[in-house]
């Protein structure tokens, strides 16, 4: 494999495994909605961030000549590039909200690295992810901005929790990077973190009391001991194992309802004529 | 995981309701889509685009209800009252 497209198929994963848990966070968390459009729209998320997933992992299967679907059914927990803030499920609703709101900047910032990029295929696909993924944003930022007393001590002890965890996932800037001097990738990851860092004082200081000198502390650029650069994590954080259930069921029944439709179609099932059914004469 | 349990009740009574406007095609109609209720507009965008997102819309954008000054109205007799 050329240097470049491992490079490329260890970022893209970085952001595609965070897509993932994420949309399984939102799946969760659906019904804390107050309302029906409430719920709903944490549906659509969660519906997003999947489809957004299934799609670069769609991408680099084709690029890398994987087999279909390996990169969703054919990986363990320990395998996947997450974002390790998401490796820890919500305390309370000020918790995810600051988790899925910084998640959410991170995600767009690094991936918006590739918009007008070299490879136009992945910039159309940023251009188009990054159409939704901004109402993502502003759906949360909406409701940090409407969060009761209570829930606002919760995000600040969130952002002091997992921000520097958050913060980090941008690594170092070593100024070495093989996607940016090939041109896949149009803008550096330092400005990709100083974007972050914008949309997180912006929203945050409006949301919180919390200076914008305060929120950049709790968003720190230090690595932790061990930090694994590839996988963009500490070594040992991984997917709580309920969640990785969720995600990909060992269950039989929820096996079968989880295969892909290309799979399951085969099977042609008759969920009609059911031996179970009498056919009972109601004249 | 789930937070269910500790939900924090809410008065989405005292919600803001929204009106939610979207065009098929350039050159089409204005179709009002429903409405949604939020705290605030920020959150109200984000619901609206979410849920209402049957259609690859050209157009969408929500207005307050507040703001909707009624012409012909079921509620009021308007230039009689």
């Amino acid at each position: 494999m050329a240097a470049t497209d491992k490079a490329l198929m260890q970022e893209l994963l970085c952001i595609a495994d965070t897509d993932w848990v994420l949309g399984h966070w939102y799946i969760k968390v659906m019904l804390n909605g107050r309302s029906l459009p409430d719920c709903t729209a944490f549906a659509g998320m969660g519906q997003d961030s999947l489809g957004h997933t299934r799609a670069i992992f769609r991408l680099l299967e084709d690029r890398l000549d994987l087999p279909e679907h390996q990169l969703e059914f054919g990986r363990q927990p320990d395998a996947l590039h997450d974002l390790e803030a998401l490796s820890r499920p919500p305390q309370n609703w000020g918790d995810f909200l600051m988790t899925a709101f910084l998640t959410e900047c991170a995600v767009w910032r690094l991936f918006s690295t590739f918009l007008g990029g070299s490879d136009q295929a992945l910039s159309g696909m940023v251009k188009h992810f990054g159409k939704e993924l901004y109402f993502h944003r502003l759906g949360l930022e909406g409701w940090m901005l409407a969060a009761s007393d209570e829930e606002r001590a919760d995000m600040k002890a969130s952002l002091a929790e997992r921000g520097a965890e958050i913060a980090r996932w941008f690594g170092e800037d070593d100024g070495e990077d093989t996607l940016l001097a090939a041109g896949i990738r149009a803008s550096s990851v330092a400005d990709a973190r100083a974007g972050f860092l914008d949309d997180a004082v912006s929203v945050i200081t409006q949301a919180t009391d919390l200076s914008e000198d305060a929120v950049l502390e709790h968003l720190p650029t230090s690595l932790p001991e061990g930090w694994d650069a590839v996988k963009r994590k500490s070594p040992g954080a991984t997917v709580p194992a309920t969640l990785w259930e969720f995600m990909i069921p060992t269950d039989p029944d929820t096996v079968a309802l989880r295969r892909p439709l290309a799979v399951s179609v085969d099977d042609n099932l008759d969920l009609v004529d059911r031996a179970e059914y009498s056919h009972a004469d109601y004249a | 995981m789930g937070l269910v349990k500790q939900k924090t009740a809410r008065n989405t009574m005292d919600w803001e309701y929204f009106e939610v406007f979207a065009r098929e095609e350039p050159d089409g109609p204005l179709f009002h889509l429903g409405s949604v209720s939020a705290p605030n507009k920020p959150a109200a965008v984000g619901q609206a685009r979410m849920v209402y997102s049957e259609k690859p819309w050209v157009e969408m954008c929500i207005c307050p209800r507040a703001e909707v000054t009624p012409v012909i109205s079921v509620n009021d007799m308007i230039g009689i009252a």
